[in-house]
């Protein structure tokens, strides 16, 4: 087979390259300005990201008018080459990355100000680079080896802190990790032995005539791979670790694309590779769609039980992502499509979750939920920020959450899958009881349970300086008395991006089926996967 | 814009204004209290009158609809006559709802947050009643339930947390319930509201289960019995304007959700409904409205807080409207008169309820207090309110000439046919309930007003009470004319409710028929005065016989079973999700061992091991051993985590973390009356708590008591001794003789409680209760008794009854493994304390109590001791151990006397410091 090294004509199709590329010169532009003030070079990230976001944006019209560009990048071998492909999934990912990315990277301008921010920023947009090939990988070549270098660059995010449990956290991130990407890696070798290709395209690569064993093998593999990043039962186990352990930003990108990325992973094999015809005939799909459902209430019921703020949201994560596994497992068009857009709402509104949570604990040093008791007073803005974003992940109308979970229930019933439902609103429900908790404590409403308050400062006492160093916020020494009442408010390029990000759980809920929203899309994506209209 | 155009954008605007105004009320709540009553008071006027303005509309066209492409396509906005009919009370309410919170929350410190949280509850409301489709009306259910939670929580404390997690809970649980009714209605193609769902076959199942969970969803909200266990505890918790939104419009959301499942989307082109068929759904809201109706009333009668009373009641009515529609489902094409009744109802319940609790609210505000044991005689301070309560009433009890006589005729007559039409007694057993319950919601509503207007006041605030502000009484005066309006002229709504009718397409003739006139058809009349006195003769009886005393069953409450279900199945989940750690660390525990066990088995041949001389028994028992080891380090994991778990729960229900109060001396005169809403009111949060007092054991839900101060210790309340609360006595001032037996108050004196006294006095003397009255009756100071579990001699102070002054102190010791309850002065055997005898001991303080506050060590109360002097040491009498084992001929025969010191105790000391 020859690769043509083509770039077309066409501006929009240079998008993706382009958007590859300009994230990597961040990067070099980080690892080459050692004597440039730090504004220069923030600043010249931040025109990068806008650039790579209005990038990923521009191939949106192009994949919903039901083009598909591809460009040919490199040939490696006769057999492997890196190739782009931008359809509707690969555009709605990509640009759900590039659209949080911006935020967290102007977060964290504000956030990491502390300990090795070069290594931390360089990383960051490499990483940025990688999830957006993950997002536009034309074969399964390019996906594997964008997924690869993404997870080997977040090891270096997640031990930005350098604490003993941070590299630990990250020690046992990277060991998942590896291990499924070598599993990914068996993967791909039985499926190339098998289809002599490995480019993806719906409709998928293997076909009914192949011998079973394989293709049972290739595809618990890739499952198992792919499960390990998108934290299914029992693969999951990194992700309460490394969440907590990173600093916040990059939390909210974890949890929020990085998650999502093995998720993703696991449906381009499902409609890609296989195809839903395929998985049918082999009747693998209801034992992935059982894993997802016991992955839906394990992280739930998990996430009831935690204290620290972070874990709890990581634990979420978890549960929350696992409804995207499932519906991609009962091989239905609605459901597919939900699950897409339920990807892009949850990317935001965990994100936001996670900037809240950085937030608290960058204001008043408290990481647990015991400690929040009516901080809504002192810093009302991230208060109101995290309420919107619980509740839109709740699933209440009209916010985003509401919107995606109701089109998971349709999908679900569409192809009569009743306890996936029950499973869907049970869940809903739990994280109902794992989010309204810190939403309540936080306005004060109930009464204080822990002395943890006070030990944060929000009743009386000033304010606890956080341990980490990097965290440390400038709390006025003041008398208790004064401190009382004193805004803990964070400065504008932490609020502005946790607020914009938030508000964006309005936005999609009510402007949900306006054209161009990730509904769109999603439907596109699906009609492509599944043949329709 | 053509007018059509705007009367198009009806529906749309209704529910606009409100948000618009919450909106304003931002900058407005900048400006100072009364721009923010304006402002709100200015919104609902407006709403109001946009609710009047679509009523040529919807009379001409039956229907108008706006549609907003938003959230999942599209949000319809569509009114017809029924949801008109639910807009204007709701609007009409809210107005005066609105106009008594600007006097009610005069002193509030969160003004805007109330308003705020009541316009955006409203704008739900409305969307609620113009939704045109079912997601549409999810939606602004979704949110009425959430927003409605502000209002719950709005007082602050304790109480008013726990009332608001079960409200939370609850809601949370409807709510998913409805989406998931949702989402099967929109499975089945369904999903408009003007037209019924189609029937399909081979989804027979999805539509029942789809009915069910609507039906059970909305029934949350609408109270109904088994789901209504949020509903008392909210009402009571909330201001009481926001009490008279929740029962008078909020509670009706979920009738109206029931109202539209039941006969828009199940109406009747879905299916034939063949008269008296058996309609199973009919059926099923028949019996369940009946058993809410009549619980619910049964609980209202034996409450002692009186928004508890009429929140106990509101569930009772909510049953009325229940039965009303599951009659008209029942009757299918006849089903006209039970739809009008259970609409009539409706109006009829926002009206009178709201008013009820706004008359509440003013009485709150001039007493301090919602606990009835401590009013009454307040008609002559209150007249108009008085006056207010008294229309209500008469509305509520189904008087004549009053609103609520003519729709409980209408649900009568309705419940009638279904029993004529049913053929079975079971119906006809439903119509006697319902008669028995409109007798029952007399005698409550008659014991409301007794025992809070009428007779003495029983307490200062009762005595110093004043006539609620204009603003107030405004409000209620114009509710108090809808009552008489409506009654007078019930003809005047039945256009708008034949019009909604008909978009059932169902006859209207009946509704015509049924509300021609104010006094009703053949017999109603009788029925009502029958009701009505019958009602009188059961509160005079109760409370004669002191059967308000003795409570009926607890469980009757559901409130238990409920909550224990809720709480069983949340430990049973977090079990589950524990399961994995419990695995962890029993592996952990097993892990070893095993590794052991395998070297063992890998690296020794069996040889070997044989050669090692173990035999095998031993090999077996010492696997045993291992295995049982695993076993219990898996238990003792999950042990650890339940009790963890345990620990959580208990800490998430508050009961760890009571408000506790500083030991003052200077707090120890007279009354503290509690808070609105506040922590204190325990009687407030549960229905029976069968906690007793530690000064004096007597029971809790008794007028004497109040309060856990602290961690499950209950008290009396000190201060004047409070006349009985149930009986006529508060009128009996001149006779002094009956006063102490029936005054339920302990004394401050001593921690005699009468009360208690008379069941240990017939306990221990034989004699029984009236021959302890007759004796009471005779003496010229009041009886008491010592209580049987202290020993104490000390001569107690004479049991004044103006005794608050008298200030008494105890404390609770531990010593010798026993815990004493001690005041000074008093002698008691303790075991044995290494001490000469006349030597002075120091005693560690568990618990410090006095008049009205306790200070709860933990474990031991810093800086107080109890003082004692020893007087002697002895040896208490001889106990006899007598050991016997059969067929072996033991016998061992030992005495013993347990060494004792008795102490006096001199004195209490404590330097203030305690928390």
């Amino acid at each position: 087979v020859t690769a043509p090294l083509t770039c077309p004509a066409s501006l929009v199709a240079c998008g993706p390259p382009l958007a590859l590329g300009l994230p990597l010169l961040g990067t070099l532009i980080v690892a080459l300005a050692t004597r440039t003030p730090p504004r220069w070079w923030l600043g010249a990230l931040v025109l990068i990201s806008v650039g790579t976001l209005l990038l990923s944006l521009a191939v949106v019209p192009v994949v919903l008018r039901g083009d598909t560009l591809e460009v040919f990048v490199m040939v490696l071998t006769s057999q492997l080459w890196l190739h782009l492909r931008v359809d509707a999934a690969g555009a709605l990912y990509g640009a759900t990355v590039a659209g949080l990315w911006l935020p967290a990277l102007v977060y964290s301008i504000g956030f990491v100000r502390t300990g090795p921010r070069r290594r931390y920023f360089g990383f960051l947009m490499a990483c940025l680079a990688c999830a957006l090939g993950v997002a536009y990988a034309g074969n399964l070549f390019t996906l594997f080896i964008f997924y690869e270098i993404a997870a080997v660059l977040t090891y270096a995010l997640v031990i930005h802190d350098e604490s003993p449990s941070a590299i630990a956290a990250a020690m046992k991130y990277i060991a998942y990790v590896l291990v499924g990407g070598s599993l990914i890696l068996a993967g791909m070798i039985i499926t190339f032995f098998l289809a002599g290709d490995l480019s993806l395209a719906a409709g998928g690569l293997l076909h009914a005539g192949m011998p079973v064993g394989h293709l049972l093998v290739a595809f618990w593999c890739f499952v198992a791979g792919f499960g390990v990043k998108a934290a299914l039962v029992p693969l999951h186990g990194w992700v309460p670790d490394a969440h907590p352990a990173a600093p916040a930003p990059f939390s909210a990108l974890l949890s929020g694309v990085l998650v999502a990325a093995g998720t993703f992973g696991i449906a381009r094999v499902t409609f890609d590779v296989f195809g839903p015809d395929l998985l049918r005939a082999l009747g693998v799909m209801p034992f992935l769609a059982a894993v997802a459902g016991v992955t839906v209430l394990v992280g739930a019921l998990m996430a009831l039980l935690q204290d620290d703020l972070k874990r709890r949201l990581a634990y979420s994560t978890i549960s929350q992502m696992a409804y995207l596994t499932l519906a991609f497992a009962l091989l239905g068009a609605g459901a597919a499509a939900a699950a897409l857009v339920h990807l892009v709402h949850h990317a935001y509104l965990k994100g936001a979750l996670f900037f809240c949570a950085g937030l608290w604990r960058h204001g008043t040093g408290a990481r647990r939920v015991s400690e929040l008791h009516g901080v809504a007073a002192r810093m009302p803005w991230t208060t109101a920020a995290f309420t919107l974003s619980a509740l839109g992940l709740i699933g209440l109308p009209p916010l985003a959450g509401f919107v995606s979970k109701w089109w998971l229930g349709v999908g679900l019933l569409e192809v009569d899958a009743g306890p996936a439902l029950a499973v869907l609103l049970a869940g809903s429900l739990l994280a109902a009881g794992y989010l309204l908790p810190v939403v309540v404590a936080a306005y004060g409403i109930a009464p204080r349970r822990s002395p943890g308050a006070e030990a944060a400062g929000l009743a009386g006492a000033a304010p606890r300086r956080p341990r980490a160093a990097q965290e440390v916020p400038a709390v006025p020494s003041a008398s208790a008395e004064g401190a009382r009442h004193r805004r803990l408010e964070a400065p504008a390029v932490l609020l502005v991006p946790t607020v914009a990000v938030a508000a964006l759980a309005l936005v999609f809920g009510i402007a949900s089926h306006a054209d161009g929203f990730p509904l769109a899309l999603a439907r596109r994506a699906a009609a492509a996967w599944f043949g329709g209209p | 814009v053509t007018a059509a155009g705007l009367t198009h954008l009806g529906p749309l605007l209704l529910v606009v204004v409100p948000l618009l105004g919450a909106l304003l009320l931002l900058p407005a709540g900048r400006r100072g209290r009364s721009s923010l009553d304006t402002v709100a008071l200015t919104t609902t006027a407006v709403a109001l009158a946009s609710a009047v303005a679509l009523l040529p509309a919807v009379l001409a066209h039956g229907r108008v609809t706006a549609v907003l492409p938003l959230v999942l396509g599209q949000v319809t906005f569509s009114i017809d006559g029924v949801g008109l009919l639910f807009a204007l009370v709701t609007t009409f309410l809210w107005l005066c709802a609105t106009l008594h919170a600007g006097a009610y929350l005069r002193h509030d410190d969160r003004p805007l947050r109330f308003h705020l949280t009541s316009l955006v509850a409203l704008t739900a409301m409305l969307g609620l009643v113009t939704a045109g489709d079912v997601v549409t009306l999810y939606v602004f259910f979704e949110w009425l339930g959430l927003s409605a939670y502000l209002l719950v929580v709005h007082a602050g404390g304790a109480a008013a947390e726990r009332a608001g997690v079960k409200y939370l809970v609850m809601t949370l649980l409807g709510g998913f319930a409805v989406l998931a009714g949702v989402l099967l209605v929109h499975a089945l193609g369904g999903g408009d509201l003007a037209s019924p769902l189609g029937v399909e076959a081979g989804r027979e199942g999805l539509r029942a289960a789809a009915a069910v969970l609507l039906v059970l969803g909305f029934g949350v909200k609408a109270g109904a019995l088994g789901l209504h266990i949020w509903l008392p505890d909210a009402h009571t918790a909330a201001p009481a304007p926001a009490s008279a939104l929740l029962s008078g419009v909020m509670i009706k959301a979920g009738a109206y959700g029931i109202l539209r499942t039941v006969a828009s989307l199940y109406g009747a082109e879905g299916e034939a409904v063949a008269v008296g068929q058996g309609d199973a759904l009919g059926l099923a809201l028949l019996g369940w409205g009946t058993a809410t109706m009549s619980i619910g009333v049964v609980m209202a009668l034996w409450q002692r807080e009186a928004k508890r009373l009429l929140a106990y009641s509101s569930v009772s009515q909510m049953g009325f409207i229940l039965v009303g529609i599951g009659a008209a489902r029942f009757l299918g094409e006849d089903g006209a008169i039970g739809y009008t009744g259970a609409l009539l109802h409706v109006v009829n319940h926002a009206l009178f309820k709201a008013l009820l609790f706004l008359a509440l609210g003013a009485v709150i505000g001039a007493t301090g207090s919602g606990d009835m044991a401590r009013l009454g005689g307040l008609a002559r301070r209150m007249p108009w309110t008085f006056a207010f309560v008294l229309v209500a009433a008469a509305g509520i009890t189904g008087v004549p000439f009053f609103n609520g006589f003519v729709s409980k005729s209408v649900l009568h007559h309705a419940l009638e046919y279904a029993a004529a039409a049913g053929h079975g007694t079971a119906l006809g057993f439903a119509e006697r309930v319902f008669t028995l319950t409109t007798v029952g919601t007399a005698a409550a509503l008659i014991k409301l007003v007794t025992m809070v207007f009428l007779g003495r006041p029983r307490s200062d605030a009762a005595r110093t009470g004043v006539e609620a502000p204009g603003r107030m009484l405004a409000a209620m005066g114009v509710l108090s004319f809808a009552v008489v309006a409506v009654g007078l002229r019930p003809q005047a709504l039945s256009p708008l409710l034949a019009r909604g009718l008909e978009t059932w397409r169902l006859p209207t003739v009946d509704v015509e028929r049924w509300l021609t006139s104010p006094i009703g058809h053949g017999g109603d009349l009788e029925a009502a005065l029958l009701a009505f006195s019958l009602g009188a003769l059961v509160h005079v009886v109760l409370a004669r016989t002191r059967a308000y005393d003795r409570p009926p069953p607890i469980w009757l409450s559901q409130d238990r079973l409920v909550l224990a279900a809720i709480r069983g199945s949340v430990l049973a989940v977090q079990r589950i999700g524990t399961l994995r750690a419990s695995l962890e660390a029993g592996a952990r525990g097993l892990a070893p061992r095993v590794g052991k066990g395998v070297r063992e088995v890998v690296l020794r041949t069996p040889s070997a091991a044989r050669g090692a001389g173990v035999p095998p028994a031993e090999r077996i028992h010492e696997g045993a051993r291992r295995l049982d080891l695993a076993w219990r380090g898996l238990l003792r994991a999950a042990e650890g985590w339940a009790r963890r778990l345990d620990r959580t729960l208990r800490l998430r229900e508050g009961q760890a973390a009571a408000p506790r109060r500083r030991w003052s001396r200077s707090t120890a005169s007279g009354w503290s009356s509690p808070r609105v809403g506040g922590s204190s009111a325990k009687a407030a949060t549960s229905d029976w708590p069968w906690a007793c007092c530690s000064r004096c054991g007597c029971c809790s839900w008794r007028a004497c008591c109040r309060s856990p101060a602290a961690d499950g210790v209950w008290l009396c309340i000190p201060g004047p001794p409070t006349p009985g609360w149930w009986s006529r006595s508060s009128a009996s001032a001149g006779r002094p003789s009956r006063r102490p037996l029936e005054a339920a108050g302990c004394l401050a004196t001593g921690g005699s409680c009468l009360l208690h006294s008379r069941f240990w006095c017939a306990a221990s003397s034989g004699a029984s209760h009236r021959r302890w009255r007759n004796h009471a009756r005779q003496a010229s100071e009041p009886k008491r008794c010592v209580h049987p579990r202290t020993s104490s001699t000390r001569p107690r102070p004479s049991a004044g009854l103006g005794a608050s002054e008298v200030i008494s102190m105890y404390a609770i010791i531990e010593t010798g493994g026993k815990q004493y309850r001690v005041q000074a002065g008093d002698v008691l055997r303790l075991e044995k304390i290494e001490a000469e005898a006349g030597a002075t001991v120091d005693l560690p303080v568990l618990l410090l109590g006095g008049d009205d506050t306790v200070t709860v060590g933990a474990p031991r109360v810093d800086g107080a001791s109890v003082k004692a002097e020893v007087v002697a040491h002895g040896r208490g009498p001889k106990i006899h151990i007598y050991k016997f084992k059969a067929k072996t001929n033991y016998r061992r025969h030992n005495g013993h006397r347990q060494p004792y010191t008795e102490v006096r105790v001199t004195d209490i000391v404590h330097d203030g410091a305690g928390r």
